[in-house]
C-alpha cells in the first residue's frame, strides 16, 4: 500500500493541473479576497470625494460641509453630466432661495444626485447627509429656542448598543471568509487528483493493469483515497498559510481584528485537524464520483457540485450568531467547518465542539468510503467499457 | 496448465443480457503457444479477461496451474502476465523505469531483483536510451515495448497477449514475434489473440477459433490443414465462419 501511495503522490504532483490548483489557485484566490475585504473594511478617512454644486450655492454648501475634510466641493452648472462623466461622485441641488425659505419656516427641498452602483458615491452621499442633518439640528434648535422650548424635548431617551461577543466586524468577516475559501480551495485542489486516480485510470486502461496484479482492491482503493486526503490537506494548509501570511504582513484592518494571544498554537493544531477531517470527507465524496464515472470528464461533471457544496452552509452560517450555535451546527459535516472556525477566530478552543466536528466528519467520510469500496469491488464500476 | 471448462459469460446491456461466451472449453498445456482467432467482437478479449481474473465467468470454471480464477485469484495473478491490445496501460507522467519499478513492487519483487530484471528487459527490447524518460513523449512502438516488458517483468509462467501487434510498425511487430519465440524456448505458456492469421501461423502450436462467443475449432495447425485440405489459414478461417453462420463471411 505504501508503494502505491508513493507512486500516486509522485504521479499526482507531477500533474500541472494538480500543482496549479493546489498551490497557485489558493494563492490567487486568497490574495484577491483578502485585499478586497481589507479595502472594504478599511476606514475611508483618507479618501476625498469630489462633490459638485451650482455656482450660486457654492458658498452656502461650502459653509455646511467645511468641517468634513473628505468632501471637496467644486462648481459645475450641469451636475448630472459631471457625475456621469466621472468628474464628481455626487452633486447637491438647492433651491436658489434656500436660506430665505428656512427663515420663513418653509421646508425647502435638498437633492443629492449620486450613483448608487458606486461605493464612493454612496459613501460621499452618507457624508453629505450627515452634514445636512447636523445643519438641520442647528436650525431646529434655533426654532425651538425662539419659541422658548428646550431642544432636549426631542431626545426623551438615549439608545446604546453593547456588543456582548468579542470581536469586531473585521474579525467576523474573517471568521466567515476563511472557512469559505478554505472549503472551496480544498474542493478545487483535490479535483484533478480525484478524477485522475480512478476515472482517469479507467479511461487510460491502467486500472486493468493494476487489477491484474496480486494487490487486493481494498489496498488499492485505500492508497488512492489516502493520496486524495494528503493532496486535499496540502491545499488546505497552503490556503490557511497564505491567509495568515498575507493578513500578517500585507493588511492593517484585518490584522488588527485577529488576536489569538496564547491560543495561537492550539488554534493552529486544531485548524490542521479540522482541515484533515474535511479533506477526508471531500476525498471520500470525490472518490465515489470518480468510481461512478467512466471518464475523467464525467467525473468532473459529478464532482464540481460537490466541490461547491460549502457555499450552502456558508450562506446559512453568515447569519448565525455565536450564542445561537447548537450541537447540530457542530455535527453537520461541512457546516461544522464554519462553526468551528468561527469559534477559533474568536479565540475560543472548545474541546467538545472540536471533537464532535472531527468525529462527525471522519464518520461520514468512513461511511462514504465503505460504500465506495463496495462499488470498487464490482467489475462494473472499475473496468472501462 | 490452463483448464477452461464450460465457460459462459453474459453482460447486461441496458435491460437485455448479451452472451459474450457460450460454453467455451479449452485446455492449454505447459509450454504451449495457442492462438485465438476471431473477428472483432467474437469473444476473444472476454475469454482472455476471464482467464486473467479481471472478470468472473457467469458459469463454468477456469483453472490456472490448478488454481481457480475466482476463488484463488491472488495465486492466479502471481502466475500471469497480461497485455491487452493497443491499450498499453502505462503512466504518462512516470518514466519507463518508474512504471516498471512500480509494477515490480506490486508483484512483490525485491529491489535488487527489480533492477536486474529491468536491465535485462531494457537490453532485450532496446529500451536503454529512453528508460529514464517520461512515457508521455513515447511513440506507440516504444510504449508497446515498455508494456510488454511490464507484462513479463515478474517472470510469469503464463502470458496472455490480446492483439499485441495492433498498431505496431513492422520492426516492433518483429521484436514481439522474436519475444514470443524466446518465451516459448523458456517454456512459458502463451495465449494470444489476433486477427492476423499469418502471425498465428508463425507463432502458434495450436489455434482456437471463436465465433459469436462459441469455440468453432480447436486443434493443431497440421490437423486443421489436413481437415480443410488447404494450408491457406485465411481461407480456412473464412470457411469456418461460414460454417458458424456468419452471413457476411
Amino acid at each position: 500500500m505504501l508503494n502505491i501511495l508513493k507512486k500516486e503522490l509522485k504521479d499526482s504532483l507531477r500533474d500541472r493541473r494538480t500543482l496549479l490548483l493546489t498551490v497557485l489557485l489558493p494563492l490567487i484566490l486568497m490574495s484577491a479576497l483578502i485585499f478586497f475585504y481589507e479595502n472594504l473594511l478599511s476606514s475611508h478617512e483618507e479618501e476625498t470625494y469630489e462633490i459638485v454644486v451650482q455656482d450660486a450655492q457654492f458658498n452656502l454648501v461650502q459653509k455646511l460641509i467645511a468641517q468634513n475634510e473628505n468632501l471637496h466641493l467644486s462648481v459645475n452648472d450641469n451636475i448630472k453630466e459631471a457625475i456621469e462623466e466621472g468628474k464628481a461622485v455626487a452633486g447637491i441641488i438647492l433651491p436658489s432661495d434656500f436660506e430665505k425659505q428656512l427663515l420663513d419656516g418653509a421646508t425647502p427641498l435638498v437633492q443629492i444626485l449620486n450613483d448608487t452602483y458606486s461605493q464612493n458615491s454612496v459613501l460621499a452621499t452618507n457624508l453629505i447627509e450627515a452634514a445636512f442633518m447636523q445643519y438641520s439640528q442647528v436650525i431646529v434648535k434655533e426654532r425651538l429656542a425662539k419659541n422658548n422650548v428646550d431642544s432636549s424635548v426631542l431626545t426623551p431617551f438615549t439608545l446604546e448598543q453593547v456588543q456582548i461577543v468579542e470581536g469586531d466586524d473585521s474579525m467576523m468577516m474573517i471568521a466567515f471568509l476563511v472557512p469559505l475559501m478554505l472549503t472551496i480551495a480544498v474542493g478545487i485542489g483535490i479535483s484533478p487528483a480525484a478524477t485522475d486516480l480512478i476515472a482517469g485510470e479507467k479511461e487510460r486502461r491502467t486500472m486493468e493493469a493494476l487489477l491484474m496484479t496480486p494487490v487486493n482492491r481494498s489496498s488499492l482503493l485505500s492508497a488512492k483515497w489516502l493520496t486524495m486526503v494528503i493532496i486535499a490537506s496540502m491545499t488546505g494548509i497552503i490556503t490557511l498559510a497564505i491567509v495568515f501570511v498575507e493578513i500578517q504582513f500585507f493588511t492593517e484592518t484585518l490584522k488588527a481584528g485577529i488576536s489569538f494571544g496564547n491560543n495561537a498554537i492550539p488554534i493552529a493544531i486544531v485548524s490542521l485537524l479540522v482541515i484533515i477531517s474535511y479533506s477526508a470527507i471531500m476525498a471520500s465524496a470525490l472518490m465515489m464520483t470518480s468510481i461512478l464515472a467512466k471518464t475523467v470528464k464525467e467525473a468532473q461533471s459529478y464532482g464540481t457540485p460537490i466541490t461547491m457544496i460549502a457555499m450552502l452552509p456558508a450562506m446559512y452560517m453568515i447569519n448565525v450568531g455565536m450564542n445561537e450555535l447548537t450541537y447540530t451546527h457542530f455535527t453537520v459535516p461541512v457546516m461544522n467547518i464554519f462553526t468551528v472556525f468561527k469559534e477559533l477566530f474568536l479565540g475560543i478552543v472548545n474541546a467538545e465542539h472540536i471533537i464532535i466536528t472531527i468525529a462527525s466528519n471522519l464518520i461520514v467520510s468512513l461511511v462514504i468510503f465503505i460504500i465506495g469500496r463496495i462499488l470498487f469491488l464490482k467489475d462494473k464500476w472499475v473496468l472501462a467499457k | 496448465m490452463i483448464q477452461i471448462h464450460e465457460v459462459t459469460k453474459q453482460f447486461k446491456d441496458k435491460k437485455k443480457y448479451v452472451t459474450a461466451l457460450k460454453h467455451v472449453s479449452l485446455n492449454v498445456q505447459e509450454g504451449e503457444v495457442i492462438g485465438l482467432l476471431g473477428e472483432n467482437g467474437a469473444g476473444k478479449t472476454t475469454l482472455l479477461r476471464s482467464i486473467s481474473t479481471l472478470i468472473e465467468p457467469s458459469s463454468g470454471t477456469i483453472h490456472i496451474a490448478g488454481y481457480d480464477t475466482v476463488q484463488q485469484s491472488a495465486e492466479v495473478k502471481k502466475r500471469l502476465g497480461v497485455l491487452f491490445g493497443s491499450e498499453t496501460g502505462l503512466y504518462d507522467r512516470l518514466t519507463a523505469r518508474e512504471n516498471l519499478e512500480y509494477f515490480a513492487s506490486l508483484y512483490g519483487l525485491g529491489k535488487h531483483e527489480t533492477k536486474v530484471r529491468i536491465e535485462k528487459l531494457a537490453k532485450m527490447f532496446g529500451m536503454r536510451d529512453y528508460l529514464d524518460r517520461r512515457v508521455s513523449g513515447f511513440s506507440k512502438g516504444m510504449r508497446q515495448k515498455v508494456a510488454i516488458a511490464r507484462t513479463i517483468l515478474h517472470d510469469p509462467e503464463i502470458i496472455l497477449f490480446d492483439e499485441p501487434t495492433t498498431g505496431l510498425d513492422i520492426t516492433s511487430s518483429n521484436v514481439f514475434r522474436q519475444l514470443v519465440h524466446q518465451l516459448k524456448r523458456e517454456g512459458k505458456t502463451i495465449i494470444f489473440s489476433s486477427h492476423i492469421v499469418e502471425e498465428v501461423t508463425l507463432l502458434c502450436d495450436r489455434v482456437a477459433m471463436i465465433h459469436q462467443g462459441e469455440l468453432v475449432y480447436e486443434g493443431t495447425l497440421e490437423k486443421l490443414y489436413e481437415e480443410e485440405a488447404s494450408t491457406d489459414l485465411n481461407y480456412i478461417f473464412m470457411s469456418k465462419l461460414v460454417q458458424g453462420g456468419n452471413e457476411y463471411a
